[in-house]
């Protein structure tokens, strides 16, 4: 070494200086990397594109439904709060307790990826039944996803729409950023009963939404039961012969302690169906259309107005408060809690705010 | 025996010794101390041998250092025990001492 020229020397050390320096470079990029994947960068997407959501509950089973990306098989398994395990096939659990929750996962490659819970109906009002209650929401805006926040909040055992369930139609390509994920919270947990408004049935009557949400009828029109609960939803209008003699039929099946009834436009006076529904004892019409929070009286028959879940007013001189009503321009949702004496109705405003109280009977106002 | 090979053997003694008195898992985090050293030492034991070329030996030992040491890191993960893992790095490091061809 020691013949080496001092120049020489020099260049060496320092090439041995940068070999060393690169070394340990290449150390540091290698830990950054690792310590990024490892511990700074969130879990993968998961496994699926949408849900899984509840679509329907009975006393006695529950179904939920879901869109995956891959073909990985899929366990759904649920536990009592007692700890008795069920499995589900097909999405479907059978052999269930009545009024009773269901915490679920949803597993793939043998971690849950997903989880949430569902109440099973209980076979009489002595265990109360609360459940949700919106109207054009479908706009995928922060005015929704505050009140879907508000509405899974109240852990409804299901969820009721009026209609305008997707803004500016209910195309197959706009539900998940303006049904699925805004809602994403309450529907691990509850069915989402949907009727139609202008905006759903605009495309093929609403056959996209009819399908993503596993509904029972077309059209927004068909009857669900929640345990004593009867819901009948009409659809659009109450306004035309159809829909009379389908409320006529259905509202004289025997069964429920109590009924109510959905249609997006809200009834109008004169409506021979106003009649039909105060003889029938309908405890309350939830309708939507009108983007306001109303509660009013017409025919004998309570009547609510719930188009607050998200769209929003526009332009106040069209969206006018209903004469006669009790009326606020907001986003929210109505609460309702059934009991064996009566129904108590909660106008939530997305804030949290407790705008609206009302409490009435089983059979009416 | 430069300053650079001093250390690359004395990193790989201290390995062995590691793996000889510490028990798993702990000894993979003193065999990852002792690897980041031989990996940093190693690539400028490339470039004393290489500038100038002096021992081919030498040279061979000193690219496969950063490999040995790379041995040690994953030895761990790949459910290898700690004295085989050693091994590579005791034989680039030492060789190049023990065999000095003559010039």
């Amino acid at each position: 070494m020691e013949q080496l020229p001092r120049s020489f020397r020099r260049l060496r050390l320092a090439l041995i200086g940068v070999s060393m320096l690169c070394a340990l470079l290449v150390l540091v990029v290698v830990a950054v990397f690792v310590y990024w994947d490892r511990y700074l960068l969130g879990p993968s997407s998961g496994p699926f594109e949408r849900g899984p959501f509840v679509t329907s509950v009975a006393e006695d089973s529950a179904a939920l439904a879901w869109t995956a990306r891959g073909d990985d098989a899929v366990e759904l398994r649920a536990v009592s709060p007692t700890g008795s395990p069920v499995v589900a096939r097909n999405g479907r659990f059978i052999g269930l307790r009545p009024g009773t929750v269901y915490a679920w996962t949803a597993a793939v490659g043998g971690a849950a990826r997903a989880s949430g819970s569902f109440t099973t109906a209980p076979r009489t009002l002595a265990q109360p039944i609360e459940f949700g209650a919106i109207g054009d929401y479908g706009s995928g805006n922060d005015h929704e996803y505050a009140v879907g926040r508000v509405l899974a909040a109240g852990r409804p055992a299901f969820v009721l729409t009026a209609g305008d369930n997707s803004y500016l139609a209910a195309f197959p390509q706009l539900l998940d950023r303006n049904i699925f994920k805004p809602l994403a919270p309450v529907m691990a947990s509850a069915p989402l009963w949907a009727t139609f408004g202008e905006h759903d049935v605009f495309w093929r009557n609403g056959a996209a939404v009819t399908s993503a949400l596993h509904l029972p009828g077309e059209g927004g029109r068909y009857t669900v039961r929640y345990g004593p609960v009867q819901i009948v939803l009409l659809g659009l209008t109450a306004a035309d012969e159809s829909a009379y003699d389908y409320a006529k039929r259905e509202l004289a099946r025997r069964g429920p302690a109590v009924r109510f009834v959905v249609v997006h436009r809200p009834l109008k006076p004169g409506n021979p169906i106003i009649r039909l529904f105060r003889e029938r004892r309908v405890a309350a019409v939830l309708a939507g259309h009108l983007h306001r929070y109303e509660r009013r009286l017409i025919g004998g028959n309570l009547m609510f107005t719930v188009g607050t879940g998200g769209e929003g007013p526009g332009d106040e001189r069209f969206t006018l408060a209903t004469p006669g009503s009790f009326s606020l321009l907001d986003y929210g949702v109505l609460r309702v809690r059934v009991d064996a004496k009566g129904v108590t109705y909660t106008f939530v405003d997305e804030r949290g705010r407790v705008l609206d109280r009302h409490r009435g009977s089983l059979t009416g106002p | 025996m430069t300053i650079l090979r001093g250390i690359s053997v004395a990193a790989a003694l201290g390995a062995l010794a590691a793996a000889i008195l510490v028990g798993e898992p702990e000894v993979f985090g003193l065999l990852w101390l002792f690897a980041v050293v031989l990996f940093i030492v190693g690539a400028g034991s490339i470039a004393a041998d290489a500038f100038p070329l002096r021992s081919r030996l030498a040279l061979t030992c000193s690219v496969l250092t950063p490999v040995a040491a790379l041995v040690m890191v994953v030895a761990g993960f790949a459910r290898v025990g700690p004295l085989l893992a050693v091994v590579p790095a005791l034989v680039v490091t030492c060789a190049p001492v023990v065999y000095r061809p003559k010039t």
